[in-house]
């Protein structure tokens, strides 16, 4: 592994670096407003204990560590361009927050005067789902004279990484070298009519773990129309010209595919309607994008609000795969129905609202057609000084092969508020099951929850407090399976001191957090706490 | 059938309701009211003014341009549109807004932080009737929060949500532009509070990133998730990187894209993921067969596995089948591959369950093994291992077996001990054959 000092930046950085510290540094006839900088800063260190026969189960790591989050925002103006700079870090000590022990969360500059714009650092350009919906980390420009009516257009390039660090290439955070740069021109040819245009390039290097290599083209075109008041028309096309690497030494994979989308949404009086249809070949490859490859889907909703305490919901889902018959299990077709309605004011009551819903979910596959049946009631109500929450629902699961598994879920939450001199008292129960009956195996599994807690606060001394409590108990009718029982609590007290004010709602933090969980097994029993103590202060 | 049915009897009762509507305004007019002015739409930067309730939180860092731009379009009865006003002070001051001549009005403000603005729009065509005026307020505030506190705070609902199994609770963090739909989504949660007695997420934010229409954020994450279904309930754990896209919606950030691995609805991740995080590490992974069954795989094993979706347990595997004087053997227990010697083919005393070896695919088994070919099928649709029709490939060596591995069947091999393995070879490739395999430890069920 490199250390520090032999790990170069790639030069991209090194530009985004130069950039903003020339963006900051004024020039000597520029007139340049004073500049705001917030700091923001959370430190916290955490103690876990995990004892038990069976505490290889925890996820915590046991001992203390800390956690420490620190934000830079800065704003200011030079000539006409208002600038932003933001700059976040985290370090850490804890292989469960990060592999890395200090990386670099954010970074971005900002310069905009209206008409352009730059950012360099961290840009999320959503130009459109098949295209690029993903942040980059490189620069982008976008220009657009609104008063001169001109054409929007946006160009952007850089390193599509989910996080900074993948930058140093390290070996914790190794991943795909994916280059990108991508366009998009729009225009508004009338208030009711506009389209727009956008490219993708993407470029894959240094493969990592036997991972493929794409190269990847997108072409986009989207236009929105409004024909009358209230009726918006959309639809957007997309192709894809994909080389996939899938070895060192073999041929390349080569996919050209398409996509389409047309909606139509209408909004007038009590009803809002909205109409989609959509297509995506199975050779259709975004990496920047958010679709989902071979799906032919039709999409309908409809909300109507029959008056002021009662609204209804329809909708309807449909989509189904193989759409170029390649796949040798053949098509599944998936049907989605769905009604609810929500209703206020229920029984003349203030406070009560009801929602009711039925849903299914039907797959056909080429074996069978498999079922669910979901039916949701929720009342919310207040009895007094006690606010209410009650669920009850019904569900039936069909799984391949002919089982069923019906399913029962119950559950009440009361809670309520207090006044008392300085003190304010927030009292909450809970009480909940779910019960699953396997019709295969001829089985009832039960679980139940309980649990209390209070809310404690005092506000003229700026505490915050809350403390809970409950137990969680799974009985399984398997006598093959282990029964569970968990006895969990958690604290967590907020104080904003005096001495912390200058720090702008500066605050002293203390989270406690207990497990304990017991199986038929004994040698799977273990249990685990955690205290943390922090502070949180911004300038 | 049923299915074409119960669409039908649907839309009957929907055909039914809409035409016994007693509500005042024709619902099929869209747009269209009795009154003298009417705006027929109206965004806040991109939110629709009307779905966005009577209170929005912005936060700055997320304006374009650091500014506040209410634009739309607006229409009288009779006559033509005159002005446009707008206010952010609760009436006390009215700006006029740039309009043309055929409705349509834009006016922008660059907002402080840490400020509520009560803001109304008037609408007058040019003989002085107005809108409603009342109808437009609304209260929009800004946040001078830091971006990840902020983010966090959302995450931190979604999460209470998901372990609470409070799916309406979870689904109104969610875009109805959810790109894998809110209906497979709301499905997939659902599924997940059935197949996991316990579920929890602990995170941390690696990377946040704002544009003018959303918002990217990157988490390292450990989910926690107890088995229902599952003989062994022990607590399953999964460390990762994934990656979220938030639109701005009528509560705020919203999600609206969520890429492999996903956190929430695992059960049916192949439906609502749409991408995959560029994070290469071959951690284990959580994915749930469609039978329920819970297991955990290699991260590359469980994209090439459709993440469950496609034959339930199923993993990949490939192997060498010619080179120089050696093949390949595998063994299900632990989807090992071993390199055998030449001599060996026939011999039996190969190390894994089953190799193959040649440029024809011919198939060698440990002693003790043999194999039944089911032709052409799918090896998701494969439940239980027959009962007969198992030959030892060994046996038929003369001098290679000619019980050959050919593209596209799914083999069952019958092992010691009442085991099975079953395996679709789903290709060749020079000397490497791919296939996808399941293995049952203990009886013929898959």
């Amino acid at each position: 592994m490199k250390s520090l000092n032999q790990r170069r930046p790639t030069p991209l950085f090194q530009f985004i670096l130069l950039s903003t510290v020339i963006s900051l540094s004024p020039g000597s006839e520029a007139s340049a407003a004073p500049a705001e900088i917030h700091f923001s800063d959370e430190l916290s260190f955490t103690n876990n204990n995990i004892s038990g026969p069976g505490s290889a189960s925890s996820s915590l790591t046991e001992g203390l560590n800390y956690l420490n989050t620190l934000g830079v925002n800065a704003f200011g103006k030079i000539d006409d361009f208002d600038y932003t700079l933001n700059v976040g870090g985290k370090a850490t000590d804890d292989p469960m927050n990060d592999v890395k022990h200090l990386s670099l969360t954010s970074l971005s500059m900002r310069a905009t005067d209206q008409v352009h714009a730059v950012t360099a650092g961290d840009t999320f350009e959503s130009f459109s789902q098949y295209s690029l919906s993903s942040a980059i980390k490189g620069l982008s420009y976008r220009f657009h004279n609104a008063t001169a009516k001109s054409p929007e257009f946006t160009v952007v390039y850089g390193m599509a990484y989910p996080r900074w660090d993948n930058v140093w290439q390290d070996a914790d955070t190794k991943s795909i070298q994916r280059q990108a740069g991508a366009a998009r021109i729009a225009y508004n040819f009338t208030p009711d009519f506009d389209a727009g245009f956008s490219f993708l390039s993407s470029t894959d290097d240094e493969r990592v773990l036997n991972s493929s290599l794409y190269d990847n083209r997108v072409y986009e075109l989207d236009a929105q129309y409004r024909p009358i008041p209230g009726l918006t028309l959309k639809g957007e096309t997309a192709f894809n010209n994909t080389t996939e690497s899938t070895a060192p030494g073999t041929a390349d994979l080569m996919y050209h595919g398409n996509a389409l989308k047309l909606e139509a949404i209408g909004d007038g009086g009590p009803s809002r309607v909205t109409l989609e249809y959509e297509r995506v070949t199975p050779d259709f490859i975004t990496l920047l994008g958010s679709s989902t490859a071979d799906r032919e889907k039709f999409k309908a909703n409809w909300r109507y609000k029959y008056d002021k305490n009662i609204k209804f919901k329809f909708a309807f889902l449909w989509y189904r795969n193989n759409l170029d018959g390649q796949l040798s299990q053949g098509t599944t077709d998936h049907y989605k129905p769905e009604v609810g309605v929500t209703i206020k004011k229920l029984f003349d009551r203030q406070y009560a609202t009801a929602d009711l819903g039925y849903k299914i979910d039907s797959r056909e596959l080429s074996t069978g057609t498999d079922v669910d049946h979901i039916i949701d009631l929720n009342y919310r109500d207040r009895l007094g000084i006690v606010d209410t929450n009650t669920n009850l629902g019904y569900t039936t699961y069909d799984f391949p092969g002919g089982a069923t598994n019906k399913q029962y879920t119950y559950n009440m939450s009361l809670s309520s508020r207090h006044t008392s001199g300085q003190f304010i008292l927030k009292p909450s129960v809970y009480l909940g099951g779910w019960t699953a009956k396997d019709e295969l195996s001829d089985s009832t599994d039960r679980l139940y929850e309980y649990s209390a807690g209070l809310g404690f606060d005092v506000p003229e001394m700026k505490i915050t407090s809350n403390i809970k409590a409950g137990k969680n108990k799974l009985e399984k009718d398997q006598s093959t399976a282990d029964d569970s029982l968990r006895f969990f609590a958690n604290m967590n007290v907020y104080y904003r001191p005096e001495f912390l004010a200058q720090f702008n709602q500066g605050m002293l933090f203390l989270r406690g957090n207990l497990n304990d969980f017991n199986y038929t097994t004994d040698t799977r029993d273990f249990r685990e706490s955690s205290i943390t103590a922090g502070i949180t202060i911004q300038l | 059938m049923k299915n074409i049915k119960l669409v039908t009897r649907i839309a009957v009762i929907l055909t039914v309701f809409m035409l016994s509507s007693k509500a005042e305004a024709k619902w099929w007019i869209f747009g269209q009211s009795n009154e003298e002015i009417t705006i027929n739409y109206m965004f806040l930067n991109t939110i629709s003014y009307d779905e966005s309730g009577p209170a929005v939180t912005l936060y700055k860092m997320t304006l374009p341009d650091g500014m506040i731009v209410i634009n739309g379009k607006a229409s009288a009865r009779s006559g033509k549109i005159g002005r446009v006003r707008v206010t952010t002070d609760n009436k006390e001051t009215w700006e006029k807004a740039k309009t043309s001549d055929n409705g349509a009005f834009e006016y922008s403000f660059k907002p402080e932080e840490n400020k509520t603005y009560t803001v109304f729009v008037e609408v007058a065509d040019t003989a002085g009737k107005t809108n409603t005026v009342e109808e437009t307020r609304k209260e929009i505030s800004i946040s001078d929060q830091n971006l990840m506190t902020s983010m966090g705070e959302v995450l931190d609902k979604m999460i209470e949500s998901y372990r609470n199994k409070d799916a309406t609770g979870f689904m109104s963090q969610v875009s109805e532009d959810f790109a894998g739909d809110t209906s497979s989504l709301d499905h997939a949660i659902r599924k997940d509070f059935s197949n996991f007695e316990n579920l929890d997420v602990r995170y941390t934010i690696n990377n946040v990133a704002t544009g003018k229409d959303g918002l990217y954020v990157s988490i390292t994450y450990t989910l926690l998730l107890t088995p229902s279904r599952n003989t062994n309930t022990s607590l399953l754990s999964e460390n990762g990187i994934t990656e979220f896209v938030f639109k701005f919606g009528e509560r705020g950030p919203m999600v609206y894209s969520m890429k492999h691995p996903i956190i929430f609805g695992r059960s049916s991740a192949a439906e609502i993921a749409t991408g995959i995080v560029n994070n290469i590490s071959n951690n284990q992974v959580i994915i749930v067969a469609p039978t329920g069954e819970v297991s955990t795989v290699s991260f590359q094993d469980a994209q090439q596995g459709e993440w469950g979706a496609e034959s339930g347990l199923a993993e990949t595997a490939v192997i060498n089948t010619n080179p120089p004087n050696n093949f390949d053997s595998f063994g299900f227990a632990f989807g090992d591959v071993t390199n055998e010697n030449w001599v060996d083919k026939c011999a039996g005393s190969i190390s894994g369950d089953f190799g193959a070896y040649g440029v024809n695919h011919h198939v060698s088994v440990k002693t003790g093994v043999t194999v039944a070919d089911q032709g052409v099928m799918s090896l998701g649709s494969l439940t239980t291992a027959p009962g007969g029709g198992y030959v030892d490939p060994n046996a038929l060596c003369a001098p290679n077996s000619t019980f050959l591995l050919q593209q596209g069947h799914v083999y069952v091999f019958k092992l010691p001990g009442n085991a099975y393995g079953a395996i679709e070879v789903t290709g060749f490739s020079g000397n490497l054959t791919t296939f996808k395999y399941v293995y049952s430890p203990s009886g013929p069920n898959f």
